[in-house]
């Protein structure tokens, strides 16, 4: 076990090391580099050679890589180029941001997701089952920012229901009923991509627990139908289902890009997209590197617990070696 | 369209020309007058500035404008995108203002006490400050900064984008307190645009080296950004807004309005959303194609004047750009064929929805410098574009293209990406040039990249271009001079024409502007029979507002001017709810 | 789940709407191969079906778009500039620069189509590839490339596209390349797996311990066996690669005038609100239905697979741990 443990970690730390190179690889890698994406046209030469030195752009790339990964591993996320803004300054406040966008529409999502799918598991093929079963299609192929225009034109500007835009309204900044009320119509959107597969988990563990023996057993016994199903059979569902959906967590940390930008929600996505824009690369760069952890520690977890849980579960590339 | 206008505004602040303009003198009234529904301000439209009607403004309220942009940092020496330049409006004064004429005055709310005198040869501009003049701190703002600012911007390790207007000074002296004495080596008229600046506070940044300057926190941190205006920054949320709050050290006449909202959208359309949720009362970027959108909606103005910008079509002159090294406009007759072909007015008609105005030359339409008739117009006529080309020795091949000496006359137009505007009138000039035999291949190319990669060197056949002008001067040497080819200069084309390098020269070596129009009346005439350009229109970015906000007619937007959405905003009020 | 990962397949199962093939055949004949059992299967889901005849539809379509429509779709006609739909010959009217909206529609589908395909098409390669060389090979190579799929999982794929679209250039070689080297991995994995299984197969042992050169054998049944797998695979990918161009697209960093989308002209959604609202709806609905015809398809030709292929991994584990909850007594 100790053995697996810390080969898991030496390769979750490998794969870490991978993505950096990775990401700063590409941006050194865009034409004209890093030094002159940073440049305002028009700069004289001079100056950018001045600029240039003062941000430490001109010293040699593999020189610049290690003094970013240390510093990245003290903690120090780096400083923006175009207004030396400390980059955890710009990037906390929007990953709180996201997260609270993603965190309530994904606990939306479960408190529907999950009594429905379990539902539907009890009524296969009824009424209630289609239904779950085209919106899990139409969550798959609707593309979400169009999804959220809509809506915004719908129950915004037409109807004038909710608000249109933003976290707050700017004279109730910090107000937690103001946020709840602009929360809606962007987890609206988020919450259809979410059902489309958790109101399927729920089903599927559930009907695979109605499956087993001793739920027949319970229903040869005579235990009402009301008792099989919620007493039984939910209990032992629910724990599997929990611990999936958990486990996809990580993903609310890469956000909703498309969504963030459609609401104007200030969250980590709609940074990153400015910022590859306007070519900030440390931000960028802290980005990835900061969502690449969190997805990768969260695989390690995973693999931990199952492992804890299961000792029959082999190390994926050891089917490889085994030859 | 959507999120892609940054591009746009990247545009307006860093394509710099160190050309000057004068406001455009006819004004459609009609769309400037301020809003008054059922208000009492309809008799406020008369009176001088500063003074106010017992009847009209009112004190207090919020007005909140839409970006779509953060700002970067709204420190004035190191200004370049828009809108750390709204932010910078709101919060510093300047040595000299602008007036709704392009003049260089001193406003009540300017930190120069009366206007710059300047010496009989020209040389040397002497700027006196009023005394009541402080910082928002207290401190009282003293010839020190003035001379503090001008040296830093001069200074190259500092890096700041306003250097190049300080290269032709030798000497900033202090004279006395309030007194600051500048010496020129070489008579440069537009020089006197240069001194309508923002001042950083030297008893802040003195102890700052000057290549940290652009690192310090002053211009990013609200707490620590002293500054000269009516508001002052109280608040920074990334992404989110700035917050403009009265100035209680204020030195100048009271503004009315309370508090400034600067709002950022993620792009263009969210903000005009907001606009009609109303969640915005000001908007200074609607793309044309919602202009219509917007007036047909209650309570929103919409002001369509163009604006300090004009677009050009862009040839290059340098044989390494093209294949064979052959320029296939290399002769005068091709380029006027082009000017001939393209369907201008067609173009501001149902491109910019009427939102332009046709131009010949670089001087804005109605602008002192405006050559008018002096300048050849070149109106809609492909046969007399197919009678020059074939003047010019091009016969029509057998794909209908016109070729010359073995060379098919086909070139690539390149534009920025994202720019609807652009996008749209590269394909009507494809069309156009199509018409006569011409092939154009229009490329869109992502703003920074094609700067840095094309623009910048000057790597490119043909161009679909804008140049912003940050202030009014007809001087255009930097864009068109052949001492200015690239990497150094902005002579992006490698156009070379001797006749125009020296009426340049002369342009700015008199300050006397009836002499100067003399000279840029020939440069107009000149430059539109020889076309390094095509030059299209001058466009604007349409502003609008809603019924919140107020304004005497004196005081009203002005689109000629760079931040002329702000015009006078010390004297706007906003509708208290 | 959220738009993050819009590219991610569907865990979409329509396996209930499959009949149960147990349709007796007449004794006399021979049995179907494997293929015929499939697309016999596959013909009697309704929704498959139906998904195959959208999606021929519009393949259709936008290959005979300069037949269908007389327009170019990027033939400016400033004077027949916003015409409501059905005016003249143009169906759908014309936009602001006076451009056939149903000609710009179809063109649109050959970008799109082509983008989606293409993307497929390359991760499938690609995933190939990887897979069967990592299974073959095992050892340190078969490390490095299980790492590798770690570390493109490990990074959110929407913004590996956005980071090489902005810094590389908006090109649509670029789009369909950055698409197809961040959806390969599934194709990997599941081209490793199926080649695994095989090495342990005892027809396999069997087969070597008569002289057939192993990795002969192997080949052949990795293609018959893998072969389905992928099909469903890449048919997803299709669905997936088209929503990623369109998002792409809304954030400025995809398809560019002059060429066009559906996701282009999708992406002026939100202005056309305001102006149009049929403008912001077409070009959606076109991309519902592909995206839904191939989500459609992908499933029925999972569930006329090989029974053995119904149940997904997620099942399996769920199993797993409800067999050790179960047993621990929590």
């Amino acid at each position: 076990m100790t053995e697996y443990f810390i080969r898991r970690l030496l390769q979750s730390i490998l794969v870490l090391f991978l993505i950096s190179l990775v990401a700063f690889g590409l941006i050194h890698a865009a034409p004209g580099g890093p030094t002159q994406m940073m440049m305002a046209p028009g700069v004289s030469p001079e100056t950018a050679k001045i600029q240039a030195h003062n941000l430490g752009l001109d010293k040699p790339v593999p020189t610049q890589y290690v003094i970013w990964l240390t510093n990245m591993l003290k903690g120090d996320l780096g400083h923006t180029f175009k207004n030396n803004l400390p980059v955890g300054e710009v990037l906390w406040p929007t990953v709180g941001n996201t997260i609270k966008l993603m965190a309530f529409a994904w606990f939306i999502s479960l408190l529907i997701a999950i009594p429905w799918g379990i539902y539907n598991s009890t009524k296969v093929y009824g009424i209630s089952d289609q239904t779950a079963n085209f919106v899990s299609y139409i969550g798959f192929a609707m593309p979400a920012f169009w999804f959220g225009i809509i809506l915004q034109e719908l129950f915004s500007l037409k109807l004038d229901w909710l608000p249109l835009s933003d976290m707050y309204d700017m004279d109730k900044q910090g107000n937690f009923g103001n946020l709840l009320y602009h929360l809606i119509l962007p987890c609206s959107v988020l919450v259809l991509g979410f059902l489309a597969s958790y109101s399927k988990y729920a089903r599927s563990s559930m009907l695979e627990v109605l499956e087993q023996d001793y739920i027949r057993t319970a229903r040869a016994k005579g235990v009402p139908e009301r008792k099989v199903i919620f007493r039984h059979a939910l209990r032992n569902a629910l724990i599997p289902i929990i611990t999936i959906i958990g486990l996809d967590l990580p993903i609310l940390v890469g956000g909703a890009t498309l969504t963030e930008s459609v609401f104007n929600w200030p969250g980590m996505g709609r940074l990153f997209v400015e910022m590859a824009r306007s070519r900030e690369y440390s931000v960028l760069m802290a980005i990835t590197l900061i969502t690449a952890v969190v997805v990768v520690a969260g695989n390690f977890i995973a693999d931990i617990l199952y492992k804890i849980v299961d000792p029959r579960v082999k190390l994926g590339s050891k089917g490889g070696k085994s030859a | 369209m959507t999120s892609k206008k940054k591009w746009l505004s990247l545009l307006v602040s860093l394509s710099v020309v160190s050309t000057l303009f004068v406001g455009c003198g006819s004004k459609d009234e009609a769309s400037s007058t301020p809003k008054d529904e059922g208000n009492t301000d309809s008799s406020a439209t008369t009176g001088t500035e500063g003074t106010k009607e017992a009847t009209g403004p009112v004190d207090g309220g919020t007005l909140t404008y839409g970006s779509f942009s953060d700002i970067v940092s709204v420190n004035p020496l190191f200004v370049q995108d828009t809108a750390s330049g709204d932010a910078a409006e709101f919060m510093y004064a300047k040595l000299y203002d602008i007036n709704r004429t392009g003049e260089v005055v001193a406003e009540p709310w300017s930190l120069a006490a009366e206007p710059m005198t300047v010496s009989e040869d020209g040389l040397t501009y002497t700027i006196k400050l009023k005394d009541s003049a402080k910082w928002s701190d207290g401190e009282a703002i003293t010839a020190d900064d003035v001379v503090f600012t001008f040296n830093s911007i001069k200074d190259p390790k500092v890096g700041s984008p306003g250097m190049s207007g300080f290269d032709k000074v030798t000497k900033i002296e202090k004279v006395d307190d309030l007194t600051v004495k500048i010496t020129l080596k070489q008579v440069y008229a537009p020089f006197q645009y240069v001194l309508s600046t923002q001042i950083v506070p030297e008893h802040i940044l003195k102890d700052v080296k000057p290549e940290e300057l652009q690192k310090n926190v002053y211009g990013t941190d609200p707490a620590k950004t002293v500054s000269s205006g009516p508001w002052v920054w109280k608040e920074w949320k990334q992404k989110q807004y700035l917050s403009f709050e009265r100035n209680p050290n204020y030195w100048g006449p009271k503004p009315h309005i309370d508090k400034i909202v600067y709002k950022i959208y993620a792009d263009q359309n969210t903000e005009v959303q907001a606009l009609i949720k109303g969640d915005v009362d000001l908007l200074g970027g609607i793309p044309v194609t919602q202009v219509d959108a917007v007036k047909s909606r209650d309570g929103l103005t919409v002001i369509q004047e163009p604006g300090p910008q004009y677009e050009y079509l862009g040839f290059n002159f340098n044989p390494d750009n093209f294949k064979d090294k052959f320029v296939p406009w290399a002769g005068q007759k091709t380029r006027q064929a082009i000017a001939y072909a393209l369907n201008r007015q067609g173009m501001i008609d149902n491109v910019l929805k009427g939102t332009g105005k046709l131009m010949n030359a670089p001087f804005l339409p109605g602008s002192w410098a405006d050559p008018g008739d002096a300048a050849v117009n070149y109106a809609f006529d492909p046969e007399k574009a197919k009678q020059l080309l074939a003047e010019d020795g091009w016969t029509a091949g057998s794909d209908g293209i016109l070729t010359k000496d073995g060379h098919r006359f086909s070139f690539e137009l390149q534009y920025n990406s994202g720019n609807s505007r652009r996008e749209q009138v590269a394909s009507v000039i494809q069309q156009n040039l199509k018409d006569v035999g011409i092939e154009v291949v229009p490329k869109a190319l992502d703003f920074a990249a094609w700067v840095d990669q094309n623009l910048t060197p000057g790597k490119y056949p043909a161009i679909l271009m804008g140049w912003s002008l940050n202030n009014p001067d007809p001087d255009g040497e930097t864009t068109f001079s052949s001492k200015y080819f690239p990497p150094a200069g902005q002579n992006q084309g490698f156009y070379k024409n001797e006749k125009l390098d020296k009426l340049w020269e002369e342009g700015t070596a008199v300050v006397d502007q009836e002499k100067r129009k003399e000279i840029y009346k020939q440069i107009g005439q000149e430059i539109s029979t020889d076309l390094p350009y095509v030059f299209m229109y001058q466009y604007g970015t349409p502003t609008a507002y809603n019924s919140k906000v107020k304004f005497a007619e004196e005081d009203a937007p002005e689109s000629s001017l760079a931040y002329g959405y702000f015009f006078h905003l010390i004297n706007w009020w906003v509708d208290a709810k | 789940m959220s738009d993050m990962n819009i590219e991610t397949a569907p865990n979409v199962q329509a396996s209930e709407h499959t009949e149960p093939a147990n349709a007796p055949l007449p004794p006399s004949r021979k049995p179907p191969g494997p293929w015929m059992t499939v697309v016999k299967k596959f013909l009697r889901n309704p929704y498959a079906v139906t998904g195959l005849i959208v999606l021929l539809f519009f393949v259709v379509i936008s290959v005979l778009a300069n037949v269908i429509t007389p327009y170019d779709p990027a033939k400016i006609d400033l004077m027949n500039a916003n015409l409501k739909p059905g005016s003249g010959d143009h169906l759908l009217g014309t936009d602001e620069l006076g451009r056939d909206i149903f000609s710009r529609l179809l063109h649109s589908g050959q970008i799109s189509l082509l983008v989606g395909f293409s993307v497929a098409a390359i991760s499938v390669i690609i995933g190939t590839l990887v897979g069967a060389i990592s299974g073959f090979f095992g050892g340190w190579i078969d490390t490095i490339f299980m790492r590798l799929i770690d570390v493109m999982n490990s990074i959110p794929t929407l913004f590996l596209n956005i980071l090489v679209m902005a810094i590389f250039g908006t090109k649509i070689q670029y789009m369909i390349m950055i698409l197809a080297f961040t959806s390969w991995m599934g194709v990997a994995r599941l081209v490793r797996g199926t080649y695994l299984q095989l090495r342990e197969m005892q027809y396999v042992e069997a087969a070597r311990a008569i002289g057939v050169s192993k990795s002969g054998i192997i080949f052949r049944h990795l293609l018959r066996n893998a072969s389905f797998p992928i099909i469903v695979n890449a048919t997803l990918m299709v669905g997936g690669a088209i929503l990623s161009e369109s998002g792409l697209s809304y954030l400025g960093l995809g398809i560019q005038a002059p060429a066009t989308s559906w996701g282009l002209m999708l992406s002026n959604s939100q202005e056309f609100m305001l102006i149009d609202p049929l403008q912001a709806i077409y070009p959606g609905v076109c991309i519902l239905a592909v995206v839904l015809a191939v989500n459609f398809i992908g499933d029925g030709i999972r569930d006329a697979m090989d029974p053995r292929q119904k149940k997904k991994i997620s099942r399996r584990r769920l199993d797993k741990w409800r067999k050790n909850y179960s047993k621990s007594g929590i």
